[in-house]
């Protein structure tokens, strides 16, 4: 039997790895917690310290023994799984005095033949520390939220922020580095029962914990904190149990807001039921926008045949003819020269890759690949004259990024054929060129098949 | 309804009211970060300057390290999100209710359209930054915390397939970090126009939870709404979520025929459909069984609620009983009582 003490998380480490080079056994093996040993000595005041320091010299190993074999271990390493050093270090914070037997256990069974352990979530000695763990965690993002600073002169008279705060877990040196990060312009000490942390804005101290202040400082902001606290709880959203969860009852005590807690929620079956009674009311001030539209939208754009084309663009966008236009980011209508000869049409709008609203056009990608050459060369490029067209598409809702170049379903193709012949019917083009089958079923509004009818000349009614 | 047709009075800070407010509540830790929105003061790229200004001055000037939440509007002009970006960690569009039929009747000034082309920049922008970051060029930061949005629950009767199809669409096209529920809640002097009944915060988290088998449970909005509705008489295909029980469970609950699924042997994706094992415990039993078959104990451990997933499993010492109850026995059994109505008699 071997009796170790270790207070922190370095200590322990270099205590296990002395006992592991030396193969002790962890039953061989009492674990001491420093710290709790302190806290207890302090607790139960001058009366019990007799036994407890003859307790400390009669059993105790003294830290001759454990430097000595800290030398040992240096010479061969142990390896251990990384994820099991960050776990031990975020265990070491938790008040649990059995948390350095478990840690040495865990480590045991690791480096003898049990590799894969800290994958095994339902063992005992795993779950008891994933446990541990998120006790910890907790902790520390609760110390993150409920620390609450005052402001006070220090002797050179300049600002000093001062808080108390009681963890229920050593998490004060854990949780002091996030403080300086966010707060690292600002000189402020958090106090402890167990250790106080301070920063003068370039380096973290630590100092032993204290007692609880007797006096109480207060300041004006408080007193603004509080109103602003109490006028934002909503008392028609109130869960007690979610809230509780979120602001443990433990922490209470030193928080500023906390007091008014419980008034509020007296208050709020008559708040609400006040909110809920009180009659609706009308709008005192005249409001510049029409009346509520019916539910049922009028058709759109009655009169196409004398629409222009910017007329048409805007009646478009609000298209409501297809189901793509709850889904869809934004419709895209014909581009081009206004008193084009030749039209194109192709079979739906595309985006170029960086996948930009604003340069989502018109069939782009079928037209740079026909008139710009595309990377087939055994079929000649046509000569480019997009300036000189007008650019429109079989389907002209834009679907958002994922379904990009799909073939628009024969629905929604009716559904934009009014477009399109209203396009046609605006521009009164002598050419239709239709950039693939999609554009010319469209077009014609017929079933085209594009190996028969290749390279003869329809005479549409339109042209 | 907008800020415009309430009749409660509005109070106006300024940029330096707002600034110095924040900066004495945060040196105190009273708050993490700030949430900045605005009614319309003047006009659109006013109100949006004024916002703008005080994330600005709080970052530049005070070297403001917390949390900044910008609500943005949807029709300020391009450069200004842009702005806005840089100094928010997370910017924000609320598109407030699922489809323009509902907002054309409560909110008309809002257009469905502007604010998806909006959140689509804004995507653009976040998706620029990002590919910018990982060529380990330094470009001025956007957004980081990637944007979100809000829809209003129980103010229209809009359905829940409704605003999930709308989150879906949302989540895919413009990829929200987040798309927030909330239940619409009476507010001192509302329209006749608006409900007047406590908030429905019971269907909120069914919608919560609905949202969470959508992103981390591979369930699609069809799937959570497949057959017919249990508590209508008739075949009416069901469109609401159940209240009593959840999303996972309910879909459980009308495909017992893909269940009991065996811990042991079954695919990811299954564990995934077992109503009370959560997307974490799942991939720790994959971990485990490799090493140890999962025994029932192995699930107290893990803390899973076993009285849930008991009629659902297979473990080594475990298969429910053969004549394991009829769906509706296990939905009497399973069922959290109806939310109690305080505030109604």
């Amino acid at each position: 039997m071997i009796a170790v003490s270790v207070s922190g998380f370095a200590e322990w480490r270099s205590s296990a790895r002395a006992l592991l080079t030396q193969r002790r056994d962890p039953a061989d093996i009492v674990w001491e917690d420093a710290r709790a040993r302190q806290q207890t000595l302090v607790e139960s005041a001058a009366s019990t310290d007799f036994s407890e320091a003859a307790d400390g010299a009669g059993n105790h190993s003294s830290h001759g023994e454990t430097a000595h074999a800290t030398a040992a271990a240096t010479k061969s390493a142990i390896v251990v799984p990384k994820a099991f050093v960050q776990l031990a270090e975020v265990i070491a914070s938790h008040r649990d005095p059995q948390r350095w037997a478990r840690l040495y256990r865990v480590l045991w069974r690791v480096s003898h033949g049990e590799k894969h352990l800290l994958e095994l979530a339902t063992d005992e000695d795993i779950s008891a520390l994933a446990a541990m763990e998120k006790a910890v965690r907790r902790d520390c993002h609760k110390m993150k939220a409920f620390v609450r600073f005052r402001e006070t002169k220090a002797d050179d008279d300049e600002p000093w922020f001062v808080a108390w705060f009681e963890p229920e877990h050593y998490i004060v040196e854990r949780t002091a580095r996030f403080f300086a990060e966010r707060f690292s312009s600002m000189r402020w000490s958090i106090l402890t029962p167990h250790a106080c942390a301070h920063w003068d804005t370039a380096a973290l101290t630590f100092t032993a914990g204290i007692d609880r202040p007797r006096d109480e400082l207060h300041e004006p902001v408080e007193t603004i904190w509080r109103t602003y606290y109490a006028s934002i709880f909503n008392p028609a959203r109130l869960k007690i149990a979610a809230m509780q969860k979120e602001m443990p009852k433990k922490y209470w005590r030193n928080l500023p807001e906390a007091e008014l807690i419980t008034g509020l929620i007296k208050a709020v079956p008559q708040r609400v039921n006040a909110m809920l009674e009180a009659p609706p009311t009308a709008p005192r001030k005249r409001l510049r926008s029409r009346a509520l539209p019916d539910l049922e939208r009028e058709p759109i754009v009655a009169e196409v045949a004398q629409a222009t084309l910017p007329q048409l663009r805007a009646a478009a966008a609000s298209c409501q003819a297809c189901p793509l236009w709850e889904s869809a980011t934004q419709t895209v209508f014909g581009e081009g020269k206004l008193d084009a000869e030749i039209m194109r049409s192709a079979n739906n709008p595309a985006m170029k890759r960086t996948s930009k609203v604003e340069r989502c056009r018109p069939g782009w990608a079928l037209a740079r690949s026909c008139f710009t050459g595309s990377r087939d060369r055994s079929r000649p490029a046509l000569p480019d004259q997009r300036g000189q067209a007008f650019q429109v598409d079989a389907g002209q809702r834009f679907r958002g990024t994922r379904r990009l170049h799909k073939t628009p379903a024969q629905r929604e193709i009716d559904a934009c054929r009014r477009w399109l012949e209203s396009e046609i019917a605006a521009l009164k083009p002598s050419v239709i060129v239709c950039l693939g089958v999609t554009a010319a079923n469209a077009v014609l509004g017929r079933s085209v098949k594009i190996g028969a009818e290749a390279r003869a000349i329809c005479r549409g009614q339109a042209c | 309804m907008n800020r415009a047709s309430s009749n409660v009075p509005r109070a106006r800070f300024t940029v330096d009211e707002v600034v110095n407010l924040t900066l004495d509540f945060y040196r105190r830790n009273y708050i993490e970060g700030l949430f900045l929105s605005s009614g319309i003061i003047q006009n659109l790229d006013y109100t949006m300057e004024q916002l703008i200004a005080v994330a600005r001055t709080l970052r530049e000037e005070h070297d403001f390290r917390g949390y900044i939440h910008l609500k943005t509007i949807p029709d300020a002009s391009p450069e200004l999100i842009a702005e806005a970006g840089r100094y928010a960690d997370r910017i924000s569009i609320n598109v407030e209710l699922p489809t323009q039929i509902a907002l054309d009747r409560l909110a008309p000034e809002k257009k469905l359209q502007t604010i998806k082309i909006s959140m689509g920049r804004i995507r653009e922008k976040i998706d620029e930054t990002r590919a910018e970051l990982k060529e380990k060029h330094k470009p001025p930061p956007f957004a980081p915390a990637g944007q979100s949005t809000q829809m209003i629950i129980g103010a229209d009767n809009s359905s829940d397939k409704t605003i999930l199809k709308t989150s879906t669409t949302l989540y895919s096209s413009y990829q929200l970090r987040r798309v927030y529920y909330s239940a619409f809640s009476p507010i001192p002097d509302a329209s006749a126009a608006l409900p007047l009944r406590a908030p429905p915060l019971m269907r909120e988290h069914r919608l919560y939870q609905a949202d969470w088998l959508l992103r981390f449970y591979q369930f699609s909005v069809d799937e959570i709404f497949a057959g017919p509705d249990a508590r209508a008489d008739g075949n009416e295909a069901q469109e609401q979520l159940d209240l009593d029980i959840d999303p996972k469970l309910a879909w459980a609950l009308r495909h017992r025929e893909a269940f009991p699924i065996n811990l042991n042997s079954a695919p990811l994706e299954q564990l995934l459909r077992i109503p009370g094992l959560g997307a974490r415990t799942a991939k720790k039993l994959v971990a485990v069984r490799r090493w140890r078959r999962i025994r029932l104990e192995d699930l107290t451990r893990l803390r899973v609620p076993v009285k849930k997933a008991l009629p659902f499993i297979i473990t080594v010492d475990y298969r429910p009983p053969l004549l394991e109850a009829h769906s509706t026995q296990l939905r009497e059994r399973l069922a959290m009582p109806a939310q109690l109505d305080l505030f109604q008699p």
